[in-house]
């Protein structure tokens, strides 16, 4: 046997060795990351007296589906829902709008300007937001804009909108500046060579940071806490947790809230990824 | 009312014939500006504001009639006990969590390296628990750690790991264990792919190299996966070092910084300085020290990454 078939059968052992813990591995992470929303889905099925039940129940159960009625119909989740969407949607919307420009022009021309504006957007990743939303929370209060939505979408998308300009830019660097250069040559204006030519060339990239941008803003937490003080402006993470501090709040009925408050993200990453 | 129309035209004309005469901002900084102003207006001039709030004080009452105290604000915060507790929990958390979640990360991501098929699906998957709301997942976590009904106590003492029932909120180390075991479960998704993405760039010759040239696995992984995969997990160590030591959501939602106030992380404690005392100066102060805490944790992690791990090459 020369060195080289038994190399490559030492390898081909290799590689079915490796696939075969690949595999139990591969199992036992995704038990481990989908039994607590697996069991969430449970308790949300559960009457009051079963879920403080000791042992847990984990089968044979009678279903309760009237619980998602009863957490939709009894609590605000349908108004923190509808903020969520509204937030979420708005916050996106103008990220791309401020971000998708700036993102071009750093990438495709360059300058100081440029360049120190990267900088900026960098130090806003890094600037955590319990700092920043300090002298935010003061601003807001005297103008009066504690528990808007307004308030929210505008912290929020300073928040995000160096985040989409990060993925976009890096959409637009692997293009190539000769794109506008025909485009200019055809007779497009500058402005028309942006967003003719190379917004739908880079549209996957564009679409990802916004689903990224929209997530994110779904499920923001700190800045609606501290922003929004009633239902008016909350959404759905603050009031899952609200429903969670409440000690009156039973254990089926924040699970139901809690799994509605997942939904949308799901329904995003398996539309999206 | 004509009149004043017509006035108004002529104004604008004026201001339009001034500023023609100015050399017109090229195209690529009139798409930057609105960006520019915006982030600069939203975050610089409360950026700004948080500085002039450290340097000062109130003299009677909130903001209007304030003094400047130079740093008094933060040698308060500097010589206040609890302030190094806080700080010790957020360096013990992020630890913790960093300790346990990268190496799981690393382990996982490197068992899964290899053409599994399917892998669009399970890729999807293993993503999903990241994008549900991180106080969504710490609230469905909690519900398991309750001690009294919880599936965890239940399984522990099922499995004969524990006599009776771990009280998780009570003691300062099982409040830890449950606010970083939900932490790393939330964080594992983004790592694992993160870490996966970087193993899959690594070429396969240079393993194979490797190997005709006697290594084993272990010095595969630690001369060839290892520097190689060096900028993905030096993002991966970043991302989750700036989310725990900013954090405050899962360690509010699960422990509510207790018991007492043994789980009381940094932004926790500007919250309750803020919202709860009123005391604006402290917290903009304390928020200015965790800024520069950061800046000093990310440049230990981007610095030792940078030089422990050489490419060796003989």
């Amino acid at each position: 046997m020369s060195l080289w078939e038994r190399i490559s059968q030492d390898q081909a052992l290799m590689n079915r060795l490796h696939r075969s813990v690949a595999v139990v591995v591969l199992i036992l992470v995704l038990l481990w990351l989908f039994f607590p929303i697996f069991w969430a889905l449970e308790t949300a099925l559960k009457t009051r007296a079963v879920t403080v039940q000791s042992p847990p129940v984990f089968w044979g159960f009678d279903v309760q589906w009237q619980n998602f009625i009863q957490v939709w119909t009894e609590t605000a989740l349908p108004t923190y829902i509808f903020n969520g969407l509204l937030i979420a949607t708005i916050t996106t919307i103008l990220s791309l709008l401020l971000g998708v420009p700036h993102a071009y022009a750093i990438s495709m021309y360059q300058s100081k300007i440029g360049d120190s504006s990267l900088l900026l957007v960098t130090v806003t990743r890094i600037i955590p937001p319990i700092t920043i939303l300090v002298p935010i929370y003061f601003i807001f209060s005297s103008l009066g804009l504690i528990n808007t939505k307004i308030a929210i979408i505008i912290a929020q998308t300073a928040f995000l909108e160096p985040f989409a300009v990060w993925i976009v830019k890096g959409s637009f660097d692997g293009k190539s500046s000769s794109l506008i250069d025909s485009a200019r040559t055809d007779g497009c204006t500058k402005f028309q060579a942006f967003y003719k030519i190379m917004i739908p060339v880079s549209l996957p990239g564009i679409m990802s940071a916004a689903t990224i941008t929209w997530l994110l803003s779904w499920t923001t937490f700190l800045s609606v806490f501290l922003l929004a003080t009633g239902p008016k402006a909350q959404t759905v993470p603050v009031g899952v947790f609200a429903l969670a501090q409440d000690t009156f709040t039973p254990w089926n009925l924040i699970s139901a809230a809690a799994i509605i408050g997942a939904i949308p993200s799901l329904v995003l990453v398996s539309v999206g990824i | 009312m004509s009149v004043n129309i017509a006035n108004w035209k002529n104004i604008l004309r004026g201001i339009r014939t001034r500023l023609s005469g100015l050399p017109s901002p090229s195209f690529d900084k009139l798409l930057l500006v609105p960006s520019v102003v915006y982030i600069t207006l939203i975050i610089g001039a409360p950026a700004l504001f948080l500085i002039y709030l450290t340097l000062t004080q109130d003299v009677f009452s909130l903001f209007l009639d304030t003094r400047f105290v130079g740093f008094q604000n933060i040698v308060a915060v500097l010589t206040t006990g609890d302030f190094w507790l806080f700080t010790g929990n957020t360096l013990l958390y992020t630890a913790g969590v960093l300790g346990i979640g990268i190496p799981l990360q690393l382990g996982i991501a490197l068992a899964l390296n290899t053409d599994l098929p399917y892998k669009r699906v399970w890729q999807t998957l293993l993503l999903i628990p990241w994008t549900i709301p991180f106080v969504i997942s710490t609230v469905m976590w909690k519900l398991m750690f309750v001690p009294e009904f919880g599936v965890i106590n239940y399984l522990l003492i099922e499995s004969g790991l524990i006599e009776q029932q771990i009280q998780w909120f009570s003691g300062t180390w099982t409040a830890y264990f449950t606010a970083i075991i939900t932490t790393v479960w939330i964080m594992t998704p983004l790592g694992t792919t993160i870490l996966l993405a970087g193993l899959a760039s690594i070429p396969e010759d240079l393993y194979e190299a490797a190997y005709i040239d006697g290594a084993g696995l272990w010095n595969q992984f630690r001369h060839v996966t290892l520097p190689l995969l060096r900028p993905a997990l030096t993002a991966v160590l970043v991302i989750q070092a700036m989310l725990t030591l900013r954090g405050f959501e899962i360690i509010y939602t699960m422990t509510g910084g207790g018991p007492g106030t043994a789980t009381t992380v940094i932004a926790i404690d500007i919250y309750q300085e803020m919202i709860q005392n009123g005391n604006a100066h402290y917290a903009a102060a304390e928020g200015l020290i965790l800024v520069i805490m950061i800046l000093i944790v990310l440049g230990i992690i981007v610095k030792g990454l940078s030089s422990d791990t050489e490419l060796e090459v003989e």
